[in-house]
């Protein structure tokens, strides 16, 4: 079996991350106006592993305690999509969405899901509609849901077949009004959507490639 | 300024002044701060923008300003020296900073807090002037110093960053890339790092161009980056290589940023050369990776390390820039601690050193890594940092614990060596002693008991003098006394008595400790007793050698002087005839004579063999003295060898004993003699040497020397025995047959003087001695009577002509030379002489010196002209006549001479007119 990080070469990581990139940037402008503030996301890098390691990686990085926004898609190629936080981190975000203004008692909790799922939703949407766009194919995305759990229950869904699929990990960076924050986005999806991607990512680098030629 | 015509007039900067000012004037321009910008290349210097602020603060629009001078806003009270001062310090291309009473286009007046940049152009000369105004009118009243300082700093702090923008050191070049418009407007040096025009990059190029100086090797991935930036993706910041006009690459990180949304949305950014950077992170990689440390470093709380690649190698990793913590704390053996802690509880400074054992995950080999990390305070997050080095200990461990392993291994041989000890101990047939300096036991071994009888209990604690045999106590206490001194006794010998009374002989080796006596005693009564019958029974043999020896000395001395005895007994039989005629009684009388001569050559001998005889040397020519032997070795020699002589030299003077010469030249002969059973050929040879060759083991010696060599037809020496011929009493003949001690003589005679004998031999073919003296220079000693007697009729019918004066001394001498078998003719004077001379064949001319009219060397200088061939033999009883005048050459016979002076002198001259 190919290892994972061989399914795509150096160049089509590269593109990838420029789509993600474009993405986040999408996602930061619409940040912006709901923050009415400072946003900057990037995306430095994109790994490919397979699903183990996705999950030994994530517990080994941040430990048990996650909270992440989970958008399934479909369409040319298919799979979920996850924003994950380290749990400080993800209260970190919405105070810094919602401004300080976060009220101390229960509704906060309800409120911090709110808002978890509104920011996941703008950045995973932002990303998946803007790759999507990019790679001139749609997606349907369903609704976001927030999760809290460790890095299996993120990851793993019983089904075996996806299990041994690989994970498009990606490291993001926040910064929003002057708070770092740092998160992941994980694709989860199938060696035939990858196969799929790949195929339009190698067309979309033929693209950029005639920009400006 | 009429080139941004396609843009709004009125509202926008030149784009020059951009290209020159970067980003930032965007930013000034759109604060709240009043920014007027003049052409300073202009002669009038005319305003070419103004913002808003300008306006708000002036009243007057961009339309009104453009165009004109600033001066418009000068009035009557406006202080002129300040103007002038502003002017000089701009021309000099130096900020100017000034208060200024200034009016609005209404006509009111105001403070102006001005601020005037020069912002240099191509030639380094002022392009533009950028000015900034404040009214400050308030602030000049009191109790606004305040706010007025607020201000102030915030504006220094707007020039400082602008200055700071124009002259940042290392920044390549500076581009604003209008996406929707498809132009890339860049700063001077972009233009001169793409090779642009003198105003193309202002004018702005084709996107193309962005990519046109990319390595190739880069392209790909930077007009990725760049696509997705054009694409909607906010943040670019790749590093890449650039290949500069000039033909060298350089690395650069090129940084920007997108602006604005959909048309209006730009894309600026700067390159900065990175290159050193870049060698430097490279060659620290290199170090890294040769020196195998890999390097980390961790902020307390995060889930991730980030790590080098040597890092990752290390432990066995994936290469990474970021590991999990737990990823890298996984590879420890179990128990075997973190190598990069999660902790949160260090101070500042503080150093981490921990060695650990890990797995390698890939190898699965096991490795040994030393961890050394500091505690820093993170500037940018103020998180506490733990940054430090990995490197491999393998090695070192593994000799670590080759050492220790060694160590015990040695341990255990210890031991075993110990248990070894105490088997031998225990085993030993030697007693072993361990006693203190007094002489008390300490311990014993069985020995004691199975050798003397003696049970442990009964030595332990006592003290040993007890059983040392009464006349060993002295040396005993004497050896251990040296003992006390630190030295180690080897074989020293005393008894012990035995429970049995008797006593032992002990052989001791004994080493001194710090306070105690470790020895071994062998019983050596046995051997000790061997010993002294061995010793008897050398001294047994040595006795019958040395009763053989003089056995073999006698019988050789007795076998020459029987030959000498009967000599003598049957001359003195034959004497005793009655009827013996005299001649022959004289010769039998001779005989005798001869032989007692001989005889006392023979102990002579013996004695300098013996060393006992003192030599006596004097100066002698070695040919004539051979020449003179020649009879004697001819009868020594028997009739049965023929002896051949050559000379091959002339005078040939060496200083050594005569007596000793001749017994040498004998000896040799005698040896000869019997190598050839008494038959064959003796060549006697006469030579000059020019050194000595190398004899067996000696070194061969140069310098002048006088070989005679005697080579015999005879058997031959053997290889083996060459050796040793010259050793006193080696002989190869039957005992009686020979004394052993000839050829000794002969080497020792040559040795004391001076020189040396050489041997060459071949079994079957003959053996040659040869005799080399040192040859020295000088007067040969007067050889009268050194040897011979009256030998007979020698004079062989050689006719002598007798020169003399004196009546009855010429009367005297030609009955002499008539009795010696010389044919004389006497001549009264030289003259009559040369007359006889010339009638009358002679082979001798004897003469007087001292004569009246023409002397014997006068007489000897004309025959030798007139006959060469002819003898000259002088004689005078004044030397001091020869000593004045010299003898010119001739023999010389000194008066008196006896009969045989007379007869050796003309015998020596005959025979070297013979030869030659």
């Amino acid at each position: 079996m190919t290892p994972p990080e061989a399914l795509l070469n150096e160049l089509e990581r590269d593109a990838l991350t420029e789509l993600v990139n474009i993405g986040v940037s999408r996602a930061a402008a619409s940040l912006r106006k709901m923050v009415g503030g400072e946003v900057l996301l990037s995306v430095p890098s994109v790994e490919i592993i397979d699903h183990h390691r996705a999950i030994a990686l994530i517990q080994e990085r941040e430990g048990e305690d996650l909270v992440a926004v989970r958008q399934d898609f479909s369409g040319a190629f298919q799979g979920r999509a996850l924003l994950i936080f380290p749990q400080a981190n993800g209260l970190e975000l919405v105070r810094a969405v919602l401004g300080e203004a976060l009220p101390d008692d229960e509704d906060a909790a309800a409120m911090e899901q709110e808002a978890l799922a509104e920011t996941g939703n703008v950045i995973l949407n932002s990303c998946l509609a803007t790759m999507a766009n990019m790679l001139e194919r749609s997606l349907t995305m369903s609704l976001p849901q927030v999760l809290r759990t460790d890095g299996r229950g993120l990851l793993a869904n019983g089904d075996t077949a996806a299990d041994e699929g690989p994970v498009l990990f990606l490291y993001i960076n926040f910064s929003v009004r002057e708070r770092s924050i740092r998160g992941y986005i994980a694709m989860v999806m199938d060696l035939r959507s990858l196969d799929a991607l790949k195929r339009l990512v190698g067309d979309f680098i033929d693209r950029v490639m005639q920009d400006e030629a | 300024m009429s080139d941004f015509g396609d843009r709004a007039p009125n509202a926008a900067p030149p784009a020059e002044l951009q290209q020159l000012a970067g980003p930032l004037f965007d930013a000034m321009a759109r604060s709240g701060l009043s920014l007027v910008v003049t052409d300073a290349r202009q002669h009038h210097n005319p305003v070419v923008f103004v913002n808003a602020a300008f306006t708000r603060l002036t009243g007057y629009a961009p339309e009104d300003v453009i165009g004109r001078n600033c001066r418009l806003l000068q009035g009557p009270g406006t202080d002129r020296a300040t103007i002038a001062t502003i002017a000089a310090t701009l021309r000099e291309g130096r900020l100017v900073e000034a208060d200024l009473l200034n009016h609005r286009k209404d006509g009111t007046a105001f403070w102006n807090k001005l601020v005037v940049v020069p912002v240099p152009g191509d030639a380094g000369r002022p392009a533009f002037f950028l000015g900034t105004q404040a009214d400050v009118t308030a602030v000049r009243a009191p109790g606004v110093q305040t706010a007025l300082h607020v201000h102030q700093r915030a504006l220094d702090e707007v020039t400082d960053h602008l200055r700071a923008t124009l002259s940042t050191v290392g920044v390549m070049a500076s581009w604003d890339w209008h996406i929707a418009e498809r132009r890339i407007y860049g700063d001077t040096r972009f233009a001169a790092l793409y090779q642009l025009g003198r105003g193309e990059a202002v004018r702005g190029v084709a996107p193309a161009t962005f990519f046109s100086i990319i390595h190739p090797g880069e392209e790909a991935r930077i007009r990725l980056a760049v696509g997705g930036i054009l694409r909607g993706a906010e943040v670019f910041s790749k590093e890449y290589r650039v290949v500069l006009p000039d033909g060298t690459t350089r690395w650069v990180h090129g940084r920007g940023r997108r602006h604005g949304d959909a048309e209006a949305a730009r894309f600026v950014g700067t390159m900065v050369d990175i290159t050193d950077q870049k060698r430097a992170a490279e060659r620290l990689r290199i170090a890294q990776t040769a020196g195998g440390i890999g390097t980390f470093e961790y902020v307390s709380g995060f889930g991730t390390v980030s790590v080098s690649a040597q890092f990752c190698q290390l432990l066995g990793l994936q290469p990474a820039a970021d590991l999990p913590l737990r990823t890298v704390n996984s590879v420890v053996k179990p128990e075997g601690g973190s190598i990069i802690g999660a902790t949160t509880e260090a101070e500042i400074g503080q150093v981490s050193q921990a060695e650990f054992c890990i797995i390698r995950p890939d190898t699965g080999e096991r490795r040994w890594l030393m961890r050394r990390g500091e505690f820093l305070r993170d500037t940018e997050t103020s998180e506490l940092r733990f940054s430090g080095v990995i490197y491999d200990i393998t090695d070192a461990k593994r000799t670590e614990t080759l050492l220790r392993n060694l160590n015990e291994e040695l341990e255990v041989r210890v031991s075993e060596r110990t248990a070894d000890r105490n088997r031998l101990w225990r085993l030993s047939t030697d007693i072993m002693l361990v006693a203190r300096f007094d002489g008390t036991v300490n311990a014993v071994n069985p020995a004691w008991t199975s050798l003397l009888g003696w049970a442990e209990a009964e030595l332990v604690g006592s003290n040993l003098m007890g059983l040392v045999h009464p006349e060993d106590r002295a040396s005993m206490l004497a050896e251990i006394g040296k003992l006390g001194q630190g030295a180690t006794i080897l074989r020293f010998e005393n008894r012990y008595r035995a429970r049995d009374g008797s006593y032992r002989w002990l052989s001791w080796i004994a080493v001194p400790d710090a306070d105690l006596i470790q020895a071994v005693g062998r019983d050596v009564t046995d051997e000790r007793a061997r010993q002294a019958e061995l010793e008897a029974a050398q001294e047994a043999l040595r006795q019958s050698q040395k009763m053989e020896a003089i056995g073999q000395l006698t019988g050789g001395v007795a076998h020459d002087f029987n030959n000498l005895l009967t000599i003598i007994k049957s001359s003195t039989d034959l004497l005793r005839r009655p009827d013996l005629a005299e001649e022959r009684r004289r010769r039998y009388v001779d005989a005798i004579s001869d032989t007692v001569d001989r005889a006392a050559k023979l102990t002579g001998q013996l004695l300098a063999f013996a060393r006992r005889q003192v030599l006596k040397p004097e100066v002698f020519d070695v040919p004539e003295r051979v020449q003179a032997l020649g009879d004697m070795l001819r009868t020594i020699l028997g009739s049965r060898i023929r002896i051949v002589t050559q000379i091959d030299t002339g005078r040939c003077l060496t200083e050594a004993d005569v007596t000793q010469f001749d017994t040498a030249l004998v000896n040799m002969a005698v040896n000869a003699r019997d190598a050839m059973n008494g038959e064959g050929t003796l060549r006697v040879r006469v030579e000059s040497s020019p050194g000595i060759p190398r004899v067996g083991a000696q070194e061969g010696r140069t310098g002048t020397f006088v070989a005679v060599s005697l080579s015999d037809t005879g058997s031959g020496i053997a290889t083996e025995k060459l050796a040793h011929i010259f050793e006193p009493f080696f002989t190869t003949k039957d005992v009686g047959k020979g004394t052993g001690l000839g050829l000794s003589q002969v080497y020792g005679f040559a040795k004391q003087s001076g020189g040396d004998v050489g041997v060459e031999s071949e079994v079957g073919r003959g053996t040659t001695f040869t005799l080399y003296l040192p040859r020295v220079e000088g007067e040969a000693a007067p050889q009268a009577g050194a040897v011979g007697k009256i030998q007979g009729d020698t004079g062989g019918g050689l006719r002598v002509l007798l020169v003399e004066d004196n009546v009855e001394v010429g009367r005297f001498s030609t009955q002499l030379l008539q009795d010696l078998g010389y044919e004389t003719t006497w001549a009264a004077s030289a003259d009559e002489a040369l007359a006889l001379l010339e009638r009358s064949h002679f082979d001798i001319v004897f003469s007087d010196v001292v004569m009246p009219g023409m002397s014997g060397v006068e007489l000897g200088k004309l025959i030798r002209q007139r006959h060469p061939e002819l003898a000259v033999i002088l004689t005078s009883g004044y030397s001091h006549v020869l000593a004045e005048k010299g003898r010119s050459g001739f023999g010389l016979l000194q008066k008196p001479y006896a009969i045989e002076d007379l007869s050796l002198v003309l015998r020596r001259v005959s025979q070297s007119r013979t030869i030659r």
